[in-house]
């Protein structure tokens, strides 16, 4: 799904405009993390495409068509999104009813509900607990199965607003795992909305926002490259790139070899 | 002393298993920066809070200050009757001993809570006043302060979190993340506890944030001689400021030491289901490709940067 946002300005107040002339095209299958620091505005923008806020100024398009208040219903039909709270977004009682929550809504019939959760969870490696409770789960698990619920919905386009910021270091590299699967196995379009920029490694292209703008955008290497750029939006780039920055000027042994290494571990790691 | 734990042992509920397995822990009151770690569910939070009476020990004595935190037994020879009411104190060690650990009679919890200020896990979901000040406010008023005496307190903290006079008069809702976690920081801070305790206080905050908060408890730290003890995920905030470590692992603590050393040991740390600081798991790649060597591993950009230009770590 190809995603478009056309000189959009959103303002919770007066005094605190989050979104200036904000333009930025997704395209059909990609994968772009959309990063800034706290308060930055990203935020914002999962919570319009969702039609949570409506813009001021500005259109949005999915797949050319434009998303306002009147097909926000059926916009909502082709995309999902997996919160930073695993705890908000747990309706059912158990994990299986919790994926039939939004399949029941879109009133397929139960054979479909069934085989769905059946195979979004396997995806998801949770097809073990499908009749566990939620507060049986970890932070990790419950956001799986978020993930599973948002696939079972074969939307198109798949929305992570800071989905890890909550975990612990196991639960974020299982829920990155799961998100770096879906890339590589599904034709789907996916907007990851962190800080970390770690997670935006493996993207296919970085957007940084700083104060509602697009301060720079590009591959992950050429965006890592923008120290200056990075560290006035409140960022900082990855240690490896860092480090072969403040060392550019001094000589020091195997230093190609060196920089080579880094930049290679940078992605690899 | 500061807090001492001796053989601490702590369950939820009568049919739980224990959560704390005889912990014993000596920490000093002064100049100490303590990470504590482990994964989710190993007990670290259930031991920081045993350190300010929030939960109460099964089993195990806890001692604050000199004074020690008691089950006191109204009708100490009829334990196992219903009608006996077990109630805590934190009493003088003194006392203790003159009574003959039998009946003491006011509780006295608040003055513990008054020595270790616990800062949460996400505090900032905790502010609830209408404006910043008045929020700072809440915990020294509670301790019995004057309107006056609060304020002071108060306006003095936020000044050491680095929050802008003019925020004081706003509500606290209307800040960024990372500001709110301030206002929080700063309800404890503003109580003057001799140890201040952090449940993950770097989680969810971007790296911008996240230094500012580290650089933050550093220069408390240095300027006040205050005892630190964060609980922390983050192994790079663990090798950059930590001088001390504990690790948990099912309820039992598996090492306390020095971060060098618990770094140092890769099987172990694995065994723990830790990971090597960024820069460190950089270094030990580039020391396999043979294209640098060290005899300390380094834990920080700073020092794997030295050992890049050929220099090495001291201690």
């Amino acid at each position: 799904m190809k995603v478009r946002f056309n000189n959009v300005s959103f303002a919770y107040d007066e005094e605190s405009v989050v979104l200036k002339n904000f333009n930025l095209t997704i395209n059909d299958g990609e994968m772009v993390a959309i990063l800034g620091h706290n308060g930055s505005g990203k935020s914002t923008i999962a919570k319009i495409m969702m039609g949570l806020l409506e813009v001021e100024k500005g259109e949005i398009y999915l797949n050319d068509k434009v998303l306002n208040m009147d097909t926000i219903e059926e916009c909502r039909n082709h995309m999902s999104i997996i919160f930073q709270n695993p705890d908000n977004q747990f309706v059912g009682v158990t994990v299986k009813d919790d994926i039939a929550f939004g399949l029941e809504n879109k009133q397929l019939p139960r054979e479909e509900i069934l085989n769905r959760i059946q195979k979004y969870l396997r995806l998801v490696s949770m097809e073990d607990f499908i009749d566990h409770a939620p507060e049986e789960l970890s932070g990790g698990q419950k956001q799986r199965v978020a993930i599973a619920g948002a696939l079972a919905m074969e939307s198109e386009l798949m929305i992570f607003d800071e989905s890890t910021s909550m975990l612990d270091p196991k639960g974020t590299k299982e829920v990155n795992e799961m998100i770096k699967k879906i890339k590589n196995e599904n034709n789907k379009t996916i907007i990851v909305i962190t800080h970390n920029l770690e997670e935006a490694s493996y993207a296919d292209r970085i957007v940084v926002l700083n104060s509602g703008e697009v301060v720079t955008d590009g591959t992950p290497k050429e965006v890592f490259k923008k120290i200056e750029v990075l560290e006035a939006s409140g960022l900082k780039t990855m240690e490896s790139v860092s480090i072969i920055h403040n060392l550019k000027n001094k000589e020091y042994k195997n230093k190609k070899e060196i920089e080579e290494a880094l930049w290679e571990l940078t992605f690899n790691e | 002393m500061g807090i001492n734990f001796q053989r601490v042992s702590y369950k939820y509920s009568y049919n739980a298993p224990l959560t704390l397995k005889e912990v014993s822990l000596d920490i000093s009151s002064k100049d100490e920066f303590i990470c504590i770690l482990g994964h989710t569910g190993s007990g670290k939070s259930t031991l920081v809070q045993n350190m300010n009476a929030l939960l109460l020990p099964t089993s195990g004595q806890i001692t604050v200050f000199d004074k020690n935190v008691v089950k006191v037994v109204k009708h100490p020879y009829k334990l196992n009757t219903k009608k006996n009411r077990l109630k805590y104190n934190f009493i003088d060690n003194k006392k203790l001993f003159a009574r003959g650990n039998k009946i003491v009679y006011s509780s006295n919890l608040k003055v513990l809570r008054k020595h270790i200020g616990l800062v949460f896990q996400f505090p900032e979901y905790q502010l609830f006043e209408s404006t910043v000040l008045k929020d700072v406010m809440f915990g020294p008023k509670n301790f019995g302060l004057s309107d006056d005496e609060a304020r002071r307190a108060a306006k003095h903290a936020c000044n050491i979190v680095g929050l802008p006079k003019d925020v004081l008069e706003k509500s606290p809702f209307s800040l960024s993340g990372g500001q709110m976690r301030r206002v929080a920081i700063a309800g404890i801070l503003a109580l003057n506890p001799d140890i201040i305790v952090l449940d993950e206080p770097t989680v969810g905050l971007d790296p911008k944030g996240k230094d500012e908060l580290m650089n933050l408890l550093v220069s408390i730290q240095k300027e006040t001689s205050k005892t630190i003890i964060m609980i922390t995920h983050d192994m790079n905030v663990v090798g950059k400021y930590a001088k001390r470590v504990i690790v948990m692992d099912q309820g039992n603590v598996v090492f306390d030491g020095n971060k060098r050393d618990l770094f140092e040991d890769i099987d172990r740390l694995h065994k723990f289901n830790l990971d090597l600081p960024t820069s460190s798991s950089l270094a030990v790649k580039l020391k396999e490709r043979g294209l640098i060597n060290y005899t300390h591993l380094p834990l920080s950009k700073e020092e794997l940067e030295t050992v890049i230009l050929g220099g090495d770590i001291y201690e």
